[in-house]
């Protein structure tokens, strides 16, 4: 399942952390995939850009695993969505994958001689 | 499996089952996103259609991500395996002979295996349940050690039973069953009935009655005349009545109590029990009314314990063992035998169900039944090989298209596997037939394992059902499983390697290469179908001998019946006299005789000790014990015995003598006084003195493959339980009605059962031999058919590959009778090289099947010689039809192809 080549500009997600973003972005309260996309590109400053498409795969991955839950509902501007929810294995599998970021960042910046 | 996990099945199946809307779901979903960014971009200020555009860029190529998604839920390899299953039939249908000959023996060979199972089922394997059955174990002494045969273990006798409990602390719940036989009165009708005596039984057990209540202890120990009954007399005597609690039951005179009835299956320990009275009250009946016992102390049955919960069965072994000296004091039975009990065991109920010759015929199933699944591998397994060699272009084309060797493995178990379904399914049918079939066979069980502990007996095939339960399609799936796997991984590892070796040869089309292999196969299918039909011929012909052994009396063409007062009368002995001369008057009657004891019965026949020979004491162990049969004058005439030495009974002989006049058989007379005259010798036996009148042959009266044991016959007359015995000149069966209308105007009261002719009574004694026989037959004839199939399909299928070969050399001349002989040949040295290792490997394993084998050799020529001569018939056939389409194979159409 390799994931397309991305459009070049903005800087590319590492594998794997598009979870994460969701996990942490539905923290918040639910959200449908669209204000996921948004959220994740406003709040990192549109520094983060993903092929929105690519959500979704992988908003699914996280339903399967039982770590997000979905419902129809109304926006509030009175159109039918999916609104996505955190679990609470939602929430516990955010704080591993938190927790496994920081080891892999704080590896990296060692490596680099923490030029960041 | 943790929870997420099943979250992912849930959600995987939703996706599965409802698939058109889930994904029309998604497409709102993703619409949605679109128009929402468009909308956004627009509020900020761009066109329409740039806002448009825009969105969809950001949203990339919607169509990969929808099916990415879509993806993410789907099974691919049950979809993958929906197709390969679709792929594997077509390739089915395509496979010709092959698959057809596989299928068919896949049938066979499932249906065989399944039909014994199911029917040994219902007679064996399946568990009686109570509750806790865990905890309960029955208790033995036995003089073999490791062994526990019937033959080898020591009554525990009722007497013992108070003993065993408070000498042995994890035996407080113990509970004695055994039987016997009475008289059930119905107004002026009697019915013989066996009825369970029990003591603590039904506390040890646990099983509650359906209606009414079991006997209480105070009941049992007082011997209380109350009766339990079984669901079927219930219904049958009773005709369902549910106000039968309180009413009265009549036995042999003496008026019980109904208490209760238990649940249908419910068999106490012995089988075939009407209802159960307290073991206690046996000595309420008149002398002659029971069949076996008549004193209550000296009641012996089978010891069953519930231990309590912390005591394992090794603990309660220990105790046992521990306690026997002590229990050797205190009672006569333990002393008499103490010094020769070598094994004093307790076992788990459940093992103790499947023991001794029961043990031995499951064993010579699982022989069976894995030497036919042996076959059926091995026959399949050689058909797949010779469809990979046909399917090796295919396959090779499908690998140079990319398909890997995973999706090659994957494609070819599934192929195996859809094989194997549909073998398995024909086979199930067939299973299901033939376990009716086999039922109404009726496969006795040997008599002396039922009276056992048994519990089980041919009446279980009454009314059961054959149809396929979850233990049997569990099997059934199992065996196709396994088949159907293996089938796959081998012709898979066939496959890939040809595919190797089609790269190195440039394909050649000639038959060489994995022809020994198969060759290999088919010889070890032979193999096993010998040496399957030669236990089966030499189990046959032990039974056919059986049946001619010289068991010391003529069994034909006697009758004979049990008789059974209810009420004793001071003049039996006159009207005894009565009936004999009456039944000798009657036409076709060549003589009539009583006795106390039946042949193969071995249960009622007692056994005693020679106190005095010649007013010499004698030690307690210094002879054997000493069979007693009581019998009128005639008995020797009627039941052919000869007479060796002095005289029979005659007028001159009275039953109650100061010195009573007896006489004896060769074994008795060598054992008191080797190689001298016995006549007129004395013998004493307790109070009982005993003087030689004659000295007749030896009789088999317990079983017929074991030597006769020392036999006193006395003249007897005082009604115990007797059997009848009435030579004929014709048919003896003819005569019961005659006999039931003689006894009922002499002795109105008594009633007549059991009535058979003695060749009958012999059959049953070698029922034991009969039940394997027919099991071994079914499995020897299902061999040979697999067998012959394979060697069939074999052989038809090289025929098919050389056509081209066989084309080319008729062509250039070679006449058609010379391919067929080359083929014939062919065939003929796999039957040959097959036959020679089965008769090995006969001859090898036959000792497992010596329990079951009287007067004949393992190496029995006889039988060998017809195994070879049917074998090389049904395989002969095999050979040519295959062999005759080589001469006709048509050079035209075969260089062509």
């Amino acid at each position: 399942m390799d994931r397309r080549s991305q459009p070049g500009g903005q800087a590319e997600l590492l594998p794997g952390t598009l979870e994460m973003l969701i996990l942490k972005v539905l923290t918040g309260g639910a959200l449908h995939g669209y204000g996921i996309a948004s959220h994740i590109w406003q709040t990192s400053a549109e520094l983060l850009k993903v092929e929105e498409g690519s959500l979704y795969p992988a908003l699914r991955r996280l339903q399967v695993k039982g770590w997000v839950k979905s419902r129809w509902a109304m926006t509030p501007t009175n159109r039918r969505a999916r609104y996505y929810e955190l679990t609470a294995a939602g929430r516990r599998e955010l704080l591993h994958e938190v927790e496994r970021y920081e080891r892999v960042i704080l590896g990296i910046a060692r490596v680099m001689g923490r030029t960041t | 499996m943790t929870r997420s996990w099943w979250t992912g099945l849930w959600h995987r199946l939703r996706f599965l089952l409802r698939r058109r809307s889930e994904l029309s779901a998604l497409d709102e979903e993703l619409r949605f996103h679109v128009e929402m960014r468009a909308a956004d971009l627009q509020r900020a200020g761009y066109s329409e259609e740039t806002a448009q555009r825009r969105a969809a860029r950001a949203m990339g190529d919607v169509a990969w991500w929808r099916e990415e998604t879509a993806a993410v839920l789907s099974w691919t390899w049950v979809e993958a395996l929906l197709q390969d299953a679709r792929f594997a039939l077509r390739s089915l249908r395509r496979g010709g002979v092959a698959s057809s000959a596989a299928i068919a023996t896949l049938a066979l060979g499932m249906g065989g295996v399944l039909a014994v199972f199911t029917v040994s089922r219902v007679l064996v394997l399946r568990p009686v349940t109570y509750p806790e059955a865990d905890r309960l174990v029955v208790v033995y002494r036995s003089l073999t050690p490791g062994l526990f045969t019937v033959s080898d273990t020591i009554p525990i006798t009722l007497g013992n039973l108070d003993e065993v409990r408070s000498l042995v602390p994890a035996f407080a719940n113990a509970g004695l069953g055994t039987w016997d036989e009475l008289n059930l009165e119905n107004g002026s009708s009697a019915e013989r009935v066996r009825v369970g005596l029990t003591s603590g039984l039904f506390d040890v057990l646990g099983t509650a009655a359906t209606m009414g209540r079991t006997p209480s202890g105070e009941e049992e120990s007082g011997g209380a005349r109350v009766a339990t009954l079984s669901h079927a007399i219930w219904e049958e005597h009773f005709h369902g009545d549910r106000a039968v609690l309180g009413k009265d039951v009549v036995l042999a005179g003496v008026t019980f109590t109904v208490i209760g009835v238990m649940p249908p299956r419910f068999r106490g320990l012995s089988d075939g029990a009407r209802l159960w009275i307290p073991a206690r009250s046996i000595s309420s009946f008149s002398p002659g009314s029971t069949l076996r016992f008549r004193r209550a102390e000296n009641v012996w049955g089978t010891i069953i314990v519930r231990l309590p919960g912390n005591v394992s069965v090794e603990q309660a072994r220990q105790q046992f063992a521990n306690a026997l000296p002590a229990l050797a004091t205190r009672d006569r039975m333990f002393t008499a035998a103490s010094e020769r009990v070598l094994a004093a065991g307790v076992m788990p109920m459940a093992e103790a169900q499947q023991h001794a010759v029961i043990r031995s015929i499951l064993l010579l199933l699982a022989v069976a039944v894995s030497a036919v699944m042996l076959i059926v591998f091995a026959n399949v397994g050689g058909l797949m090989l010779v469809r990979v060699r046909a399917r090796r272009s295919e396959l090779a084309v499908r690998a140079s298209l990319g398909a890997g060797r995973g999706q090659l493995l994957r494609q070819l178990i599934v192929e195996g596997n859809m094989l194997a379904l549909a073998g398995g399914g024909l086979g199930l049918c067939l299973g299901y037939a033939g376990a009716v079939a086999l039922s109404k066979l009726r496969p006795a069980l040997p008599k002396t394992a039922e009276s056992f502990v048994l519990l089980r007996g041919s009446d279980l095939l009454d009314g059961a059902s054959f149809a396929p339960d979850a233990a049997v399609l569990g099997l059934a799936l199992l065996l196709i499983l396994l088949v159907g796997t293996s089938i796959g991984i081998m012709t898979a590892a066939t496959a890939i390697r040809a595919s190797v070796q089609e790269t190195l040869s440039a394909g050649s089309r000639t038959y060489t290469g994995r022809a020994g292999g198969r060759a290999a196969l088919v010889m070890s299918q032979l193999a096993l179908a010998a040496c399957l039909l030669s236990a089966a011929g030499l189990t046959l012909r032990s039974f056919q001998r059986l049946m001619r052994a010289n068991v010391g009396f003529d069994a034909d063409p006697v009758l004979l019946a049990q008789l059974a007062r209810s009420l004793t009368d001071g003049d039996s002995d006159a009207r005894r006299q009565e009936l004999l001369s009456r039944l000798a008057e009657l036409p076709g009657v060549a003589a009539a005789a009583l006795s106390g004891t039946t042949p193969f019965e071995p249960e009622g026949i007692s056994l005693g000790a020679v106190t005095q020979v010649d007013g010499r004491l004698l030690g307690e162990t210094e002879l054997p014990p000493f069979e007693e049969h009581s019998v009128s004058r005639e008995y020797f005439r009627v039941l052919g015995i000869p007479l060796h030495r002095g005289r029979a009974f005659d007028t001159s002989d009275e039953p109650v003598q100061e010195v009573e006049p007896v006489l004896i058989n060769q074994t008795a007379a060598r054992l008191l006084w080797p190689g001298q005259d016995p006549i007129g010798r004395r013998i004493r036996r307790d109070e009982t003195v005993q003087r030689v009148i004659g000295v007749v042959g030896d009789s088999r009266y317990q079983r017929i493959r074991t030597a006769s044991s020392p036999a006193i016959y006395t003249l007897g007359g005082n009604g115990v339980v007797t059997t009848l015995f009435v030579r004929a000149h014709g048919n003896p069966s003819s005569l019961l009605p005659a006999l039931r209308r003689i006894v009922s105007e002499v002795e109105p009261g008594t009633s007549v059962f059991a009535a058979s002719t003695l060749r009958q009574r012999l059959r049953e004694a070698a029922s034991d031999t009969r039940y394997v026989t027919l099991l071994l037959l079914v499995f020897g004839a299902l061999a040979a058919l697999l067998a012959a199939i394979g060697v069939y399909g074999t052989l038809a299928c090289s025929v098919m590959e050389r056509s081209r070969e066989f084309g080319i050399r008729i062509a250039v001349g070679a006449r058609p009778s010379e391919l067929v002989a080359g083929v014939m040949g062919q065939g003929w040295k796999l039957l040959t090289a097959g036959l020679a290792i089965g008769l090995l490997l006969a001859i090898a394993s036959a000792g497992a099947l010596r329990a079951f084998l009287f007067e004949i050799q393992p190496g029995d020529p006889a039988t060998l010689a017809a195994v070879v001569v049917l074998l090389a018939v049904v395989g002969g056939v095999a050979t040519l039809l295959p062999a005759l389409r080589a001469g006709r194979v048509d050079p035209v159409v075969a260089l062509r192809e």
